[in-house]
């Protein structure tokens, strides 16, 4: 028993010295992983920080689809930022007849920088879909 | 008997680990999740200036290595290990907040990336802060509980306890609005009042003796060392953090004051309650 015992307590020191040199590598790799995150995640920001900053946004809307709901025509809209700056509370608006005299408003909450938002407008059922035209009204800066 | 030394290596190095990344993801997830479900956070993620954005990442690290070394959850270790574990802690942050972020749909692959990175590279600081704090509590070498109590640590603790509440409250539109609601005369009140609080608590964890303050120390001691520096710690917390998030931006400096000083008052309590709960 005693000599089991004295022939033990090295081997479970070496062991745990092993341990701990894995544990350690296991440690470094997990750390170059995190690494190589952190620095692409600076690196597209250090990239968008000079080639994008300033500038305005660049606002553009377009027509999806519309379906006839229960509310009426609802026209599915979409607003596109070119820009490389946000816009918020973007206005749209979309005119129907002749002189524009039908006119329904809707204002998007934020578009980021070369993103997309949608929103629907809501027109009389007897709205003809080609008729709607569709401007952005303005937008504020965020 | 061979049978445990074989099975010692598995038990004590992926063991150990495993939990200690466990806690790391525990830390970030307590310490991120308000933001990660705050509204004005992940707007800021697309609307705030990209070098800040960047400046804030770059002034973690240092910042953080500061903490992890001087606020004393493990023994004396080579500046290196410090460096790694923040790196790993910042690793952990991204990971963390870009499972949450896309578990709530906050992001989706249809947003162009810079939106997604912004929303992410935003979370992944207060993220690796709560992850510093939950791995570093296990002591990773089986040193834990050895806390030095030094000057700077002291310090280093208030500060992590400025930014978890300034982090949180920052954002928000509040400050703003409570600034402006608040006359001059309210704000003059509000100075006092913090320090009062934070010296209460200072008082309160000399009591627990987890405090540098020794028995017999003059108040005023305490007072100026703790309380006061406490107090510029929070208030300096408070103006970075408002700063970044584009808090000042179009600001006159009297009411840019005015709502670093409104927001100091949550940083205080936190920067002086930190000491009694970490």
């Amino acid at each position: 028993m005693a000599t089991s015992k004295t022939a033990r307590k090295p081997s479970r020191s070496t062991s745990r010295r092993a341990a701990n040199k894995t544990a350690e590598k296991v440690e470094w790799i997990v750390a170059g992983v995190a690494t190589l995150v952190v620095v692409v995640l600076m690196g597209f920001l250090v990239y968008e920080a000079v080639t994008r900053s300033g500038g305005s946004p660049d606002l553009a809307v377009s027509h999806i689809e519309s379906t006839r709901t229960r509310a009426g025509l609802a026209v599915l809209l979409e607003v596109d930022n070119a820009g490389h700056a946000a816009a918020s509370a973007v206005e749209v608006v979309g005119r129907t007849g002749a002189n524009g005299q039908e006119a329904r408003v809707v204002t998007i909450d934020y578009v980021p920088a070369e993103a997309r938002r949608r929103a629907t407008l809501v027109f009389p059922p007897e709205t003809r879909p080609e008729d709607v035209r569709l401007h952005v009204l303005g937008y504020a800066d965020p | 008997m061979a049978d445990t030394a074989e099975r010692l290596p598995a038990d004590e190095t992926l063991r150990p680990l495993l939990i200690g990344f466990g806690r790391a993801f525990g830390g970030a997830l307590i310490f991120s999740l308000p933001m990660l479900m705050t509204m004005e956070m992940w707007q800021l993620g697309f609307t705030m200036s990209r070098w800040r954005l960047v400046a804030l990442l770059a002034i973690s690290v240092p910042l953080l290595v500061f903490l992890s070394r001087y606020s004393g959850f493990e023994s004396t270790r080579h500046w290196r290990e410090d460096v790694r574990d923040v790196l790993i802690a910042l690793g952990i942050g991204a990971v963390s907040s870009t499972t949450v972020l896309f578990l709530l749909a906050v992001l989706d692959t249809s947003m162009p990336p810079s939106e997604i990175i912004g929303k992410i590279a935003l979370q992944t600081v207060p993220a690796a802060l709560g992850a510093l704090l939950g791995r570093s509590q296990l002591g990773q070498n089986g040193q834990s509980g050895e806390q030095r109590e030094t000057y700077g640590g002291e310090l280093a603790i208030m500060a992590i306890g400025a930014l978890f509440l300034g982090l949180n409250l920052a954002p928000t539109e509040e400050m703003l609005l409570i600034s402006l609601k608040m006359t001059a005369f309210h704000c003059l009140v509000l100075v006092p009042v913090s320090v009062m609080i934070m010296h209460a608590f200072v008082y309160a964890s000399a009591f627990k003796g987890g405090s540098e303050i020794e028995p017999g120390t003059p108040w005023w001691s305490a007072f100026l060392r703790f309380t006061v520096v406490g107090y510029a710690v929070a208030l300096l917390v408070s103006a970075y953090v408002l700063w970044t998030f584009g808090r000042f931006d179009g600001l006159a400096f009297e009411r840019a004051l005015r709502v670093t000083v409104v927001l100091a008052f949550p940083a205080a309590v936190g920067a002086a309650a930190a000491r009694l709960i970490l």
